[in-house]
């Protein structure tokens, strides 16, 4: 276990010096901050809006990430031939890959956080800087002083922003919530579930595979994923054709058995994309079986990279 | 002065190389930059002009069940975003156009994608409903929306009632949006309020009036001063539309028997034909009312005695000659009519009347010995524009000047 760790740990701070990683991470806080200009535009619900694209932001950048550096990690070791020194010293091939798999969920996770810091601290100040907010305040400002100057603006916008910063920490550990920042932190654990199951294909795909091909490969395994439930709905509309026809169309039987089981072996990533129930929804509804889900899947498909890994030759 | 080292003289000719290194780069991107410009431009002139508003045909989005399939989980960020688009589509180009069947695709497509999005069916069904003037493609909209969203936003049946109300007087459609946003879990306590006035619409005036009663006596037992007052007024307005349908159904019977419109109200009651007329006494109604009120006794919990005590049969209104609440015959339609309408008509009469005999005066310096010599007052036939309405004559003192109706010598 404490292989594992080690490992891990190393995984963490090699890919934390990834520029790749800090590109990203840039692009993705430019979007989550975006969300308020865009809320902007909005005629109503600007809220709804500046929610949607930060969360839409951390989903897709951490994914992102996730395949851009979970792709070369085990691929790199053997191009360098790195791997040597860790396949001589008596570390389990199996240590080997589960280090690598949560050094790479380690960094991610830490994006994550960062990220959704931004994002909530982005909410806060955005709501404090509402153009209704803000003329509430100046009027009452104007009729205890008699007007306001510009200085005082400028004055209202840098304690909006340094008070955002102590509000989205605190919103990020639960305290206070507050109608725009309901639900985010449901939407973001299970989104954790989600990146879980693509880093473990990345690893799994950069086992025995070039980076350019373990990079399409995950990037498919997530939009198969994502449209697993558009999958299912294909096989009941099948279902309904092979009843019409009396069953006799066997190609109808192949198709739909075919699709049933792409269906069920693909991981189903829809179900922890819960961005439209935390907006819409009081409380977005997370399951025990979405959550077992999110463990058992992910562990499978490390059984499989562990498998192939361990049987690997390396010459 | 002392020559260079040779050191210093290599150095200064690298220096020299490395600084015409640089103006060479410089001058090799700029030629880059600017030749790649250049084709550029050669390629824009050969480019059809096509400007954006042609290029991006909203018609040409996809389904949404299509666009659902294709954004891979990302249906609201996608909904947000054509949310934004519909906006500026509505505001700049279908405005002008007026091409509004891409607009409600556009509304189909973003509502497909995120059917919770109350406010793209509101925007949506104001712009089909209201810009567009076609209710059926608004309560399209909205019947999709109430569909993918049973009985959780009241918002949007609330809006295919006012699109059946207000828009096309629909008002039994209208009544059925208003019970199903009464259904919403979120409905507020007015839509209900909404109802008794659709009823009124419908010409179900019993109805409204036992609604606003019943409401009223809900509020009395409960101890709500407010409500209790503006849903007693309610009901009595009620009550006197309810009153007066059922006079004028009586009017329009004799007028059927006798071939000829009533003289007067109390013929009705004198020719028999309110022998099963029924009305309910406001007078006794509020006198009950104050004296469970006193005695604690509870209002809703009686509301059918109470009704039935107040019931009258066979003869006129006792508030008929009442000048607020009354209603007496309008000889021009023979039918009956609130007395305070009348009055209003009269005031306004009088007022233009009395205008001009003032200007009469100020041109002439003295009132003129008739009405009908007031230019102004006289139609092209000789008679005069304004009659006394309602069967009333017109007093007239030239040395005066004093213009007054019979009928309501108050005025």
């Amino acid at each position: 276990m404490y292989s594992i760790f080690v490992i891990a740990l190393n995984t963490f701070k090699e890919a934390i010096r990834n520029r790749i990683l800090y590109v990203i991470l840039l692009f993705a806080i430019l979007i989550i901050i975006s969300g308020g200009i865009m809320g902007d535009l909005s005629v109503s619900a600007p809220e709804d809006l500046i929610r949607s694209i930060g969360l839409f932001g951390i989903n897709f950048f951490s994914i992102m990430i996730a395949v851009f550096i979970g792709i070369g990690l085990v691929y790199n070791e053997i191009d360098k031939k790195t791997i040597y020194t860790i396949v001589s010293k008596p570390i389990d091939r199996t240590h080997f890959i589960l280090g690598k798999y949560f050094g790479l969920l380690l960094t991610i996770y830490a994006n994550v956080i960062i990220m959704t810091l931004f994002f909530l601290m982005a909410i806060h100040y955005y709501s404090v800087v509402d153009q209704q907010t803000m003329n509430d305040y100046f009027m009452h400002l104007a009729s205890q002083k008699g007007s306001y100057t510009q200085a005082d603006i400028y004055m209202y916008y840098v304690k909006a922003l340094l008070g955002a910063i102590p509000k989205g920490a605190g919103s990020f550990f639960g305290h206070d919530p507050t109608e725009a920042t309901k639900n985010i932190m449901t939407v973001i654990s299970m989104n954790c579930f989600e990146l879980a199951i693509i880093v473990a294909f990345a690893i799994l795909f950069s086992s025995f595979s070039t980076p350019i091909l373990s990079a399409f490969m995950t990037i498919m395994t997530f939009l198969v994923g994502r449209g697993n439930e558009d999958i299912i709905r294909y096989v009941w509309k099948l279902q309904d054709k092979i009843q019409a026809s009396g069953g006799a169309d066997m190609t109808l039987h192949f198709k739909a058995a075919l699709a049933q089981v792409i269906a069920l072996i693909a991981p189903n990533l829809s179900i922890f994309y819960k961005v439209s129930d935390a907006i819409y929804e009081d409380k977005a509804p997370i399951y025990g079986s979405e959550i077992l889900y999110g463990v058992i899947y992910p562990a499978a498909v490390l059984t499989l990279a562990c498998l192939i890994f361990s049987r690997r030759n390396f010459k | 002065m002392p020559g260079k080292s040779p050191t210093s003289r290599r150095r200064s000719i690298r220096g020299s190389a490395r600084l015409g290194g640089l103006i060479f780069g410089v001058a090799l991107l700029a030629a880059l930059l600017g030749t790649s410009a250049w084709i550029q431009e050669r390629y824009q002139l050969t480019r059809e002009r096509v400007s954006l508003e042609k290029g991006f045909r909203i018609g040409n989005l996809p389904s949404g069940e299509f666009g659902k399939v294709i954004t891979f989980g990302y249906d609201t960020i996608t909904a947000h975003l054509l949310w934004l688009r519909s906006i500026q589509v509505f505001g700049g180009i279908y405005r002008s156009s007026r091409e509004y069947a891409p607009v409600l695709h556009l509304f189909d497509v973003i509502t497909t994608l995120e059917p919770r999005m109350v406010y793209a069916y509101d925007f949506g069904s104001m712009v089909m409903g209201e810009d567009s003037n076609d209710t059926e493609a608004a309560l399209k909209l909205l019947d999709k929306g109430m569909y993918a969203n049973p009985r959780r936003y009241y918002r949007i049946p609330f809006l295919a009632l006012f699109q059946c109300a207000f828009n096309d007087d629909q008002y039994k459609k209208a009544k059925f949006y208003q019970r199903m946003a009464a259904k919403c879990v979120d409905a507020p306590d007015w839509i209900e309020g909404m109802g008794i006035y659709l009823d009124e619409k419908m010409g179900l005036y019993q109805i409204a009036f036992e609604k606003w009663c019943k409401d009223w006596f809900d509020s009395v037992d409960s101890g709500d001063e407010l409500m209790s007052d503006m849903r007693r007024k309610r009901a009595r307005i009620s009550l006197e539309r309810w009153t007066l349908a059922g006079i004028n159904e009586k009017i329009e019977q004799f007028k059927l028997d006798n071939g000829r419109g009533l003289h007067h109200l109390r013929e009705l009651e004198t020719a028999g034909y309110l022998k099963d007329y029924e009305y309910i006494s406001w007078g006794r109604l509020t006198q009950m009312a104050d004296l469970a009120m006193q005695s604690g006794e509870s209002l809703s919990g009686n509301f059918a005695q109470i009704i039935q005590a107040c019931t009258v049969r066979g003869v006129l209104p006792d508030w008929v000659d009442d000048p607020e609440h009354g209603f007496d015959l309008n000889p021009d339609t023979g039918e009956a009519m609130k007395l305070s309408v009348i009055r209003q008509v009269m005031g306004g009469r009088l007022s233009v009347m009395r205008r001009e005999l003032a200007r009469y005066l100020e041109e002439h310096g003295a009132y003129p010995p008739r009405i009908a010599d007031v230019p102004e007052l006289v139609k092209e036939d000789g008679e005069l524009k304004y009659d006394e309405p309602f069967s009333g004559q017109w007093t007239y003192d030239p040395d005066t000047g004093l213009l007054r109706s019979d009928r309501f010598p108050d005025l």
